[in-house]
C-alpha cells in the first residue's frame, strides 16, 4: 500500500509537469491569463478533431440541415459573411448577428447580452434554439449513438464509445479553443517583426485615442457590455443586457466585439445593420450628444476627418490573421 | 501516459470507496398533492436538493457523498434522498436548487447533466424546480400552468437554504406540501414563471416553506 501510495505521488508529480495544455501554449506571450480553466477539459488532438467533425455536422439539428458552420465560415473568421441574421432550420432567421469565433478562452460570457456563462454549454443555446437548430440534446445523443462513426471518435478520444452531453460539449469547446487568431500584421508589428506604413500608424494612433477604451488591446475587447448609441430595430426589439439581468441600466447594452479579422467579418454589429467598416466610422463620428444612455468612454466628439478615419481602417485591417483565415486545420474536416 | 492515467484512476477509485464505504440510509421524500376541492392537477414536479448538512448540538456533518439530488416525482409520490446514518443529528439543512458554483462550471455529467431537462439553454443556468399541471382557476391557454424557477446571479438568486428539525435518533421523512405551495402563490394570477426574476424569486421561496419533517410512527 505504501509503495502504491508513493508511486501515485510520484505519477501526479510527473504528470503536473508534463501537463501544459496544448491550447495554453498556443497563443503569444502578450495576450493576458486565459479566463477558461483548461485543466477542466484537458484537451488532445483527438478531442478536437471530434469537436472539428461535430462542428461541421449537421446532425446537432433537428432535420439535419444546419450545422454550426452554417453560420459560422472559417473564411469569415467563423462569422456568417453577408447575411445580417443567424439562419435556422426552415428558412428561419434568429435575430442577431453571428459572431466571431476564436480567442474564446478570454471570453468571460457569450452572445451578444452575455446570456451563455461559460464556453462548454455555449453549443446548447443554437442547438436547442427553434430558429436555430430546433434540437434537443437528448435527441442529438441519440443520434450520435446510433452513429458507428461518432462511436469510434469517441472511443478514441476518450478511451472508451460512450457518448454523453459533457463529453460532447466540451469536445466542441476542444475545437473552439483551438482557434487562436494571433497571427496578424499588428502582431507582427507588437513583435518588431514588421513596421506599420504611415497611414497604419497614424490610424493606430487615432485608435488609441478614441477605440482602445473598450476594444482592448491585445484581444481588442474587454468583453463588457455598452450602449453604443445604436438606435433601435423595432423589428426586432432587441434591449440587450437588460433582456438577461433585468437591470434598467443595462438596456441597449451589447457585448464589446473583438476587431481582430474585423475586415472579414461584416456585417457589423448585434444585428449585422453596417455592411461596411466606413459606415462603422460614420456611425461612432456622429454620435447623439443628448443621449446620455450612451457609454461614457463615447461621449464626446470624435470630429475625426476623411482622411482620419480611412486611416483607423488601415489599422483595422493590420488585424487580419490570414494564417488563421485559411488554416487548413480549422476548415471543413475531409475525410 | 494512458496506463498511468488508468492507474492513477484504479487508485483513486479504490481510496474513494475505501472512505466513503459507509451504508447510506434512504431517506423517504414524499408529495403532499392539493385537495381535490382545490382542483389542481400536477402533471410533473422535479425539484434539485444540494449541499445537504446534518448536525447535532455541537457539529455539523456533510451527509452525502455527492451533494445535490435531482428528485423526480413524475412516475410517482416519493422519492428517496440518500445520506449517511448520524447518530443524535438535531438538524437537517440544505438548499433547494444548486448555487452559482455549480451553475457557473460548464458542462457536467450525471445529475447535472443538462439534457436532463432542468437547465435553461437560453441563459446559462439550472432549473432548482418544476411545478407543472392543469386548474379550471388557471386562465392560461389549456388551463395549463408551468412554473420553472431558477437564476443564480444578483440580484435574482433564487437559491433557498431550508432547515428542518430532527429527534435525535427517531425516523422521520419529509413531507413536500404542495397544497400549501398554491395557497402562498394565486394561480389566478400567476400561471407561468420560466425565467430568473422576481416571480421565480416569489415561487422559490413559497416552494421553500412547504418543505417538512415527518417523525416516522413505529
Amino acid at each position: 500500500m505504501k509503495n502504491k501510495i508513493l508511486l501515485l505521488l510520484l505519477s501526479v508529480v510527473f504528470l503536473a509537469l508534463i501537463s501544459i495544455d496544448k491550447h495554453e501554449s498556443s497563443f503569444p506571450k502578450y495576450f493576458p491569463k486565459p479566463v477558461y480553466q483548461f485543466e477542466q477539459n484537458q484537451s488532445n488532438d483527438l478531442k478536437i478533431e471530434l469537436g472539428r467533425t461535430l462542428f461541421y455536422d449537421p446532425i446537432l439539428s433537428l432535420d439535419n440541415t444546419i450545422s454550426c458552420a452554417s453560420c459560422h465560415n472559417p473564411y469569415n473568421a467563423f462569422a456568417h459573411v453577408d447575411h445580417n441574421l443567424s439562419h435556422g432550420i426552415n428558412d428561419k432567421i434568429g435575430k442577431r448577428n453571428a459572431p466571431v469565433l476564436f480567442n474564446l478562452a478570454w471570453h468571460k460570457s457569450f452572445m451578444w447580452d452575455g446570456a451563455i456563462n461559460h464556453l462548454d454549454v455555449q453549443a446548447l443555446a443554437p442547438i436547442s434554439h427553434p430558429d436555430e437548430m430546433g434540437e434537443t440534446m437528448s435527441n442529438v445523443l441519440l443520434k450520435l449513438n446510433r452513429n458507428q462513426i461518432y462511436k469510434q471518435l469517441f472511443y478514441q478520444a476518450y478511451g472508451d464509445s460512450q457518448i454523453n452531453t459533457e463529453r460532447t460539449l466540451k469536445s466542441i469547446s476542444q475545437f473552439l479553443l483551438s482557434l487562436i487568431s494571433s497571427n496578424s500584421k499588428y502582431d507582427s508589428m507588437l513583435l518588431g517583426k514588421i513596421q506599420f506604413n504611415t497611414q497604419e500608424q497614424n490610424g493606430y494612433r487615432l485608435f488609441k485615442l478614441h477605440c482602445n477604451f473598450c476594444h482592448k488591446e491585445p484581444l481588442f475587447s474587454d468583453f463588457s457590455f455598452k450602449n453604443n448609441g445604436l438606435s433601435l430595430d423595432t423589428s426586432l426589439n432587441d434591449f440587450g443586457r437588460y433582456s438577461i439581468s433585468l437591470l434598467p441600466n443595462d438596456s441597449f447594452k451589447f457585448k464589446v466585439p473583438t476587431l481582430r479579422n474585423v475586415e472579414f467579418s461584416y456585417p457589423y454589429m448585434h444585428d449585422g445593420r453596417f455592411k461596411t467598416l466606413a459606415q462603422v466610422m460614420n456611425h461612432y463620428n456622429s454620435i447623439d450628444l443628448k443621449n446620455k444612455k450612451i457609454s461614457t468612454e463615447l461621449q464626446r466628439n470624435l470630429n475625426l476627418s476623411s482622411n482620419e478615419k480611412v486611416d483607423i481602417i488601415a489599422f483595422l485591417r493590420t488585424l487580419t490573421d490570414k494564417k488563421f483565415l485559411f488554416n487548413p486545420q480549422h476548415a471543413y474536416p475531409k475525410k | 501516459m494512458n496506463v498511468l492515467f488508468r492507474f492513477i484512476s484504479f487508485i483513486s477509485i479504490f481510496i474513494i470507496s475505501y472512505s466513503f464505504a459507509t451504508p447510506l440510509a434512504g431517506v423517504k421524500v414524499v408529495l403532499i398533492r392539493p385537495h381535490q376541492a382545490d382542483s389542481i392537477n400536477i402533471d410533473g414536479f422535479k425539484c434539485y436538493l444540494s449541499n445537504i448538512v446534518i448536525s447535532d448540538s455541537n457539529k455539523k456533518k456533510d451527509l452525502s457523498p455527492s451533494n445535490y439530488h435531482l428528485l423526480d416525482f413524475t412516475s410517482s409520490d416519493t422519492a428517496t434522498l440518500y445520506l449517511s446514518p448520524f447518530a443524535n443529528a438535531n438538524l437537517l439543512e440544505f438548499n433547494l436548487g444548486l448555487d452559482s458554483v455549480i451553475n457557473t462550471s460548464g458542462a457536467l455529467g450525471g445529475q447535472l447533466d443538462p439534457s436532463n431537462g432542468m437547465y435553461w439553454t437560453w441563459q446559462s443556468g439550472y432549473i432548482n424546480f418544476k411545478i407543472e399541471g392543469t386548474s379550471p382557476h388557471c386562465l392560461a391557454r389549456n388551463h395549463e400552468f408551468q412554473f420553472h424557477a431558477g437564476g443564480y446571479a444578483y440580484p435574482y438568486n433564487a437559491l433557498n437554504t431550508i432547515n428542518l428539525e430532527l429527534i435525535p435518533n427517531k425516523a422521520f421523512h419529509i413531507e413536500i406540501d404542495l397544497a400549501l405551495f398554491f395557497k402562498l402563490i394565486s394561480i389566478q394570477n400567476l400561471n407561468h414563471v420560466m425565467s430568473p426574476g422576481p416571480n421565480a424569486i416569489k415561487i422559490s421561496k413559497a416552494l421553500a416553506s412547504c418543505f417538512k419533517t415527518v417523525i416516522d410512527e413505529k
